[in-house]
């Protein structure tokens, strides 16, 4: 008990964080009873506490990888050297993927034009196919 | 398996993969940065690929935060000894709240105005609020982690509170 001070102090603490023995807890809560100023402050450790854990998880600017400290500069060219070995990771994805749409689009917009070209008895065709292949096309 | 007498330390690719998300939210809220917390989360994984940690079987978010508390502390103390570094630390600037400025608080606090006041805590107020309201340790995790007192811990926890309080309210 913080009885210098004749109140709860961080006994409210540990009231919100369901922190207190069986016995601080009843003899909190029977000062609480008639306190308004620790019942006040009681409200707003519980605000202050879920403004913290409301808080967003944080998500790496950079994969994790352990690497070694040195004093001063620290972690300066092991992170230079994980971050080039990430962004090569990251070339080699991104190369392997983006091949995919534009063969795709190259055979869509084959098709619209065989479709087309052995369509002409459609007056419509022509004029419809192109704006919704060209939009797929332009997609990626 | 026998898995509560041999258990392996779990591998750091594995904790990366899993807990990364977790190490490095505890990281970015102890620091305030992104270099600094890419730092010490790093420092973690690395202290668990070398086994510098004595790992026990129980919650890997508090075997991560106790190692996360030990590299954060070593910096602390390191940065202490070079005074240039130092962060002042006064925890006699705890104010009272007053019921409108909680009002207040509670609606318009945005979440770079609670990061920004969790960094100018003292580093030990800093600590264990961040263990006990991000990382969600028990209070006898938190007074093994950092090496204190349970009661330590909790007195550390609510000056935190009060000063984020004070803090957020001069902001308005």
């Amino acid at each position: 008990m913080t009885a210098s001070a004749g109140h709860l102090g961080d006994l409210l603490s540990g009231i919100v964080d369901g922190a207190l023995s069986p016995g601080e807890r009843h003899g909190a809560e029977a000062h609480l009873a008639g306190c308004l100023a620790c019942t006040a402050e009681l409200e707003a450790t519980r605000r202050i506490r879920a403004l913290v854990r409301g808080l967003p998880a944080v998500e790496p600017a950079r994969p994790l990888v352990p690497t070694a400290t040195a004093p001063g500069r620290r972690w300066a060219a092991p992170a230079a050297a994980a971050a080039a070995a990430v962004a090569m990771a990251l070339l080699a994805t991104v190369g392997g993927q983006a091949p995919t749409p534009a063969p795709v689009g190259r055979l869509v917009q084959a098709h619209a034009t065989s479709v087309v070209n052995t369509d002409p008895v459609s007056q419509l065709a022509p004029a419809a196919i192109p704006i919704s292949f060209s939009s797929d096309d332009t997609g990626p | 398996m026998t898995e509560t007498e041999d258990v392996p330390v779990p591998d750091w690719e594995e904790v990366a993969t899993r807990y990364g998300r977790f190490l490095y939210t505890v990281a970015y809220r102890l620091t305030g940065n992104h270099d600094d917390a890419q730092d010490l989360a790093q420092e973690v994984l690395l202290r668990v690929r070398k086994g510098l940690e004595t790992y026990r079987p129980g919650s890997m978010e508090g075997w991560l935060s106790r190692i996360t508390t030990n590299v954060f502390l070593d910096e602390v103390r390191r940065r202490r000894r070079r005074p240039i570094d130092a962060l002042p630390n006064d925890p006699d600037r705890v104010l009272p709240a007053s019921a409108a400025a909680d009002d207040v608080l509670a609606s318009h606090s945005l979440p770079d105005d609670v990061q920004a006041a969790i960094a100018a805590l003292p580093e030990d107020f800093r600590l264990a609020v961040v263990l006990c309201d991000v990382a969600g340790l028990p209070y006898e995790d938190i007074a093994e982690a950092s090496g204190v007192p349970l009661g330590t811990v909790r007195s550390r926890i609510h000056r935190g509170r009060a000063l984020l309080r004070a803090s957020l309210e001069g902001r308005q």
